[in-house]
Formats: C-alpha cells, sequence, structure tokens
C-alpha cells in the first residue's frame, strides 16, 4: 500500500459506505430540498411584486441555503465524526495497516464530498423549481436572460465559504466525543454575531447593517451569512469570486487542516 | 544495546507509559515467543488494555520500545500491522450497518479479497445473520464479529483483548478451539488477555501477570504453576475439628470454619491422615481434596506482587 492517491480512494471510498443511513447523509438531501422549497416558496408567495428579472431569482435561492448553510455545515460534519466516535472506532482504525493521514484526510474529504452532492443538488433543484414555478406564473418562468454562468459561481463561492467552518468543525468533532458538544459550540458560533447584530438593530446604535458586515467575515461560523446581507443590498458576487476574505478563509481552512493533522498524528486513542 | 530476540513475536523493553502524569505502565519487559498462545493476566486496570494499545501503536508510550516480528514498531508501522490483527476493549463495530458491511470496510481497508468475508463468518457461526444490523445483535455475537474482523487478513499474530466477555459457555468453547486451531494449523502466535483464569489455564501455553502496570511474572505456564503452586490440600470434616487440627499442626494443618485444611504431597499423606483420625477415634464425615489451581496461583503473585 505505497500510493497514497491509491490509499486515499481507498479510505474515501470506505466513508462513503460507512454514511448508509446515517444522519449526515439524510441531511446533505434534505438541507437542499428543504432551502430550494422554501425559496420557490417565498418566490412564488411575492411572484407579483418580484422583478422578472432572472438575476433576482438566483439571488433569492442563494440568500436561502447561505442562511442554512452554515447550520448544514455544522450538523453534517459533527454526525459524520460522530460515526467513528459512537462506536469507539479510532482504536479499531489505528491498528489497521492505513497510514495515520489517510484517515485524517480521507474523512475530511468525505465532509468536502458530501458538499459537493449537496452543491450539485441544489443547482438541479433551482432549475427544477424554476421549471415548476414558471407553469404557474409567467413572471417566474425561466428565460433565455437567465445566466447559468452566475448560478454556478454564486453557488461555488457561498459553499466555499464555509471551507474554514467545515475544518474547525472537523477538528472540534474528532476531539469531543459526544456529538452534542461540537454542535453546540458550532450553533452558538452561527449564532452569536447574527444576535449581536440583532441586538444592535434594535437598540438603534447601528441603522445601516453594512456597517457590521466585517462582524460577519471574522467569523468563519456565519461568514455565509455575509452573501445573504451583500445581496439583500445589490452587490455584486460574480466579480469578486476570490475576494479577499474568501480566500482569506481558504487560506485558513488549508492550515488548520494541515495542523490539525500534526495533532491528530500523535494523539493517543484511549 | 541488547539484540533482538527473533524467537519473540512481540518484545516490549522498559516500556512506560502515564496518562495525565499518572503512571499506567512502570519498565514492561515483554517477551511473547513466536507460535504460542499467551495468556495476559490482571485485575481491572491493571494495564491490560494499556499495554495492548501501546503494542499497536495507539499510544505515544513515554520511554521504552515495542518490538514486533524482531522489528522496531514505529519505523514499520504498516507492515508490522499488516501481519498483526487486533481487537481491543469493547467490540469496536459499525452498529447501523450490517456484519457484511462492516466486514466490507476491513476487507478494502487490508485490501483483501471478497471471498474473505464468507469465510470468516463461517468460522464465526455469523452467516445466517450477516445481513441483520450490528445493533440487533446480542453482545456474544458482537464479541464473535469483532473477531471475525480480526480474523479476515489471516493474521500470524492476533492479539485479542478479553475475547469472550460476554460470550455463553458454548461459545467460549466454540472461540477456544476456534484459537487453539489457529494457533496449531496457521501457526498463528495469539495474544490475550483475560481475567477468566480458567480460560487461561486451558489455553495458554504461556501467560505473563501485571498488576498496577508492573509485570510480576512471565514464562510457560507449567512454569507458573510449579513456582507458585503451593501443594495441593485436603479438606477434613470431623467429630472434632479442634481435636484434628492440633493432632495434624505438624502436618499444617489449619483450623477453619466448620473443617480442617490439611497441605498434602501425595495420595499417602491423605490415607496416613485418615488413618490418625480414625486411631484416635474421632468420626470423619467428609474428606474433599481441593486443588490448587491457577486462580490461587494468580492471587498468590498479585499478593506478593502487591506486597513487595
Amino acid at each position: 500500500m505505497s500510493n497514497p492517491a491509491k490509499i486515499l480512494t481507498l479510505v474515501i471510498s470506505t466513508e462513503i459506505q460507512k454514511l448508509r443511513n446515517t444522519v449526515a447523509l439524510w441531511l446533505t438531501l434534505l438541507y437542499p430540498i428543504g432551502s430550494v422549497f422554501l425559496a420557490s416558496l417565498f418566490l412564488y408567495a411575492g411572484r407579483e411584486n418580484v422583478k422578472p428579472e432572472m438575476v433576482n431569482f438566483i439571488n433569492n435561492f442563494n440568500s436561502m441555503l447561505a442562511f442554512f448553510l452554515p447550520f448544514f455545515a455544522v450538523l453534517m460534519v459533527s454526525f459524520l465524526c460522530q460515526v467513528e466516535q459512537r462506536n469507539s472506532m479510532p482504536k479499531h482504525l489505528f491498528a489497521l495497516p492505513v497510514p495515520r493521514w489517510a484517515l485524517y484526510f480521507g474523512k475530511l474529504a468525505a465532509s468536502f464530498l458530501l458538499m459537493g452532492v449537496a452543491w450539485l443538488l441544489l443547482i438541479l433543484l433551482v432549475y427544477l423549481s424554476l421549471f415548476i414555478l414558471g407553469s404557474f406564473s409567467p413572471r417566474l418562468k425561466l428565460s433565455s436572460s437567465f445566466d447559468h454562468t452566475y448560478l454556478i459561481l454564486l453557488l461555488i463561492k457561498t459553499f466555499l465559504s464555509a471551507a474554514a467552518l467545515i475544518v474547525i468543525q472537523y477538528l472540534l468533532s474528532l476531539r469531543l466525543r459526544s456529538v452534542v458538544a461540537p454542535i453546540a459550540i458550532g450553533t452558538s458560533l452561527i449564532i452569536l454575531p447574527i444576535a449581536i447584530l440583532f441586538v444592535l438593530g434594535i437598540t438603534g446604535l447601528i441603522s445601516n447593517p453594512k456597517m457590521l458586515e466585517w462582524l460577519l467575515r471574522y467569523d468563519p461560523y456565519s461568514y455565509p451569512f455575509a452573501f445573504v446581507f451583500k445581496i439583500s443590498q445589490g452587490g455584486e458576487v460574480k466579480s469578486d469570486l476570490f475576494s479577499w476574505a474568501l480566500t482569506y478563509w481558504l487560506i485558513v481552512a488549508a492550515v488548520l487542516s494541515v495542523l490539525g493533522y500534526y495533532e491528530w498524528r500523535i494523539r493517543n486513542i484511549k | 544495546m541488547e539484540p533482538i530476540d527473533t524467537n519473540l513475536i512481540i518484545e516490549t523493553r522498559k516500556l512506560d507509559f502515564a496518562y495525565n502524569h499518572q503512571s499506567v505502565l512502570r519498565q514492561i519487559d515483554l517477551k511473547v515467543p513466536h507460535g504460542s498462545i499467551f495468556g495476559f493476566l490482571g485485575p481491572n486496570g491493571a494495564g491490560k488494555s494499556t499495554t495492548i494499545k501501546a503494542l499497536l501503536g495507539l499510544l505515544q508510550v513515554k520511554s521504552g520500545m515495542v518490538y514486533l516480528f524482531g522489528k522496531e514498531f514505529h519505523a514499520n508501522r504498516i507492515g508490522l500491522l499488516q501481519r498483526t490483527s487486533a481487537m481491543v476493549e469493547s467490540p469496536s463495530l459499525y452498529e447501523h450497518l450490517s456484519a457484511t458491511h462492516n466486514l466490507e470496510i476491513t476487507q478494502k481497508l487490508r485490501q483483501l479479497s471478497r471471498d474473505r468475508i464468507g469465510v470468516v463468518l463461517e468460522l464465526v457461526g455469523l452467516t445466517k445473520d450477516s445481513n441483520k444490523k450490528v445493533k440487533q445483535y446480542s453482545t456474544g455475537m458482537k464479541q464473535r464479529l469483532s473477531l471475525a474482523i480480526a480474523l479476515m487478513s489471516e493474521p500470524e499474530l492476533l492479539i485479542l483483548d478479553e475475547p469472550i466477555n460476554g460470550l455463553d459457555p458454548s461459545g467460549i468453547i466454540e472461540i477456544r478451539n476456534l484459537l487453539t486451531r489457529l494457533n496449531k494449523e496457521a501457526n498463528c502466535t495469539v495474544f490475550l488477555s483475560s481475567h477468566i483464569l480458567d480460560e487461561i489455564e486451558k489455553l495458554c501455553s504461556h501467560v505473563a501477570v501485571i498488576n498496577h502496570g508492573n509485570l510480576l511474572f512471565q514464562g510457560d505456564i507449567s512454569s507458573f504453576m510449579l513456582k507458585y503452586n503451593q501443594a495441593d490440600s485436603v479438606i477434613l470434616e470431623t467429630g472434632d475439628n479442634v481435636q484434628v487440627s492440633k493432632m495434624l499442626l505438624t502436618d499444617g494443618a489449619i483450623l477453619e470454619k466448620d473443617h480442617v485444611r490439611v497441605p498434602f504431597h501425595s495420595k499417602q499423606d491423605i490415607a496416613s491422615m485418615i488413618r490418625r483420625i480414625n486411631d484416635a477415634g474421632i468420626e470423619i464425615y467428609a474428606v474433599e481434596r481441593d486443588r490448587n489451581d491457577l486462580e490461587s496461583s494468580f492471587l498468590e503473585i498479585l499478593t506478593e506482587g502487591g506486597n513487595s
């Protein structure tokens, strides 16, 4: 077993096999279905007021999925790791003739793979939804002005915004044996900045949410929400696919995943 | 440095391990010969599972060395684990999957032939239940499945931590026979820890005793019995136990609750005792032979280790 690519492929294939009947797999299916369904519902309910511009439709879908993305990522990663922790599997896996790096990066890759599956499903479901909505309302009909590239790039960017979140949640879930603790920490980190914004808004300390957009940028857990805000203010997303904030969080994700591996490599399996 | 003994399949040298600055293993020098069935005995918390985890590289030992098949473990981890299989503590199984799927995961990660799945299921008697989810299994079935996973790779060295826990008597006999067969026919060295002394006595050719992280004894089972076995004793219930205990005092008689215990070395010793009691006109109600076994040797070694 000397070919690293082969080893990693083997580990990822077993990770996929372990997903049968797991919450992580169900979440991967439910998240796209739920977000597209809700976005479609809002779109249909406001069909008389919505500007029949294709870009508005796309932004509408993206806002909904960006809002649920951190919750999905936290739950999916936590439950994916829980498959091992719940069954005391680390000691079995570490006693197999498989390099530790393959076990670590294999599961991390499986987390990103599930994100990829959700992303693909979302794209399919957005098209399906617009096709169905168009048959009910002519204002929502797919037109030739529909920018397919914009849809795909926007979704890629939104998904990449959760990369650092996924890595941090992965490290937390590997470290903590109980599934409740990483979920509680992750959810708190998602909600906290939003709660601060909300309280500041109510108390009148801020009048324009844009003033606090930076707050979202510095919390990887609520960073995907920045897309909801930006789009709601009519911001352009396509032109800055790799904006400084996104690039920064992608680098953080890469660095953390490597540092996490060094910690995992020397960990005692009790 | 002392040369590696190639007759040993497992060798540790001055193995030390501590959890949160609390020493769990102290200077363990374990020597497991090739082809043996090696019983690893010790009470709860003695350090048995910790030793097994250290052997498999699951723990970062503070100091000391681990050698498997005559090679240093950490420098040769993958190659050595290819020749070794292990079952550590409670069965590690994906409970939401079937037995077949559990075995498939090990088969893929070890890159084995898929045919092995059927073979090991047959070996542990789980063929009929192979498609059931593991969460529906009894403790004994889970234990068998864990063993099946360990046997997937036809290992040269099988390390088992409490393998007969949760098994019913017939299951214990089956596993005992299976391990004996593997040892004899496949030349597989078996290293197993257990609390069940009777099983160790029936199964093992060699034994080691650990307590409070200290290795108190290791060697073949006959030398263990010889070293720690005192003479067997006879239990006498008589019409006057006090008088009998006085009469046989020079033989080492001890007056216990409702009987007298007297050690003996030969059958002639027993006949002589009975004759003397009869001659004294004391009635004998019962004579019972109390064979000294592994349990008493084990208790003795623990007491001796604790006192030292």
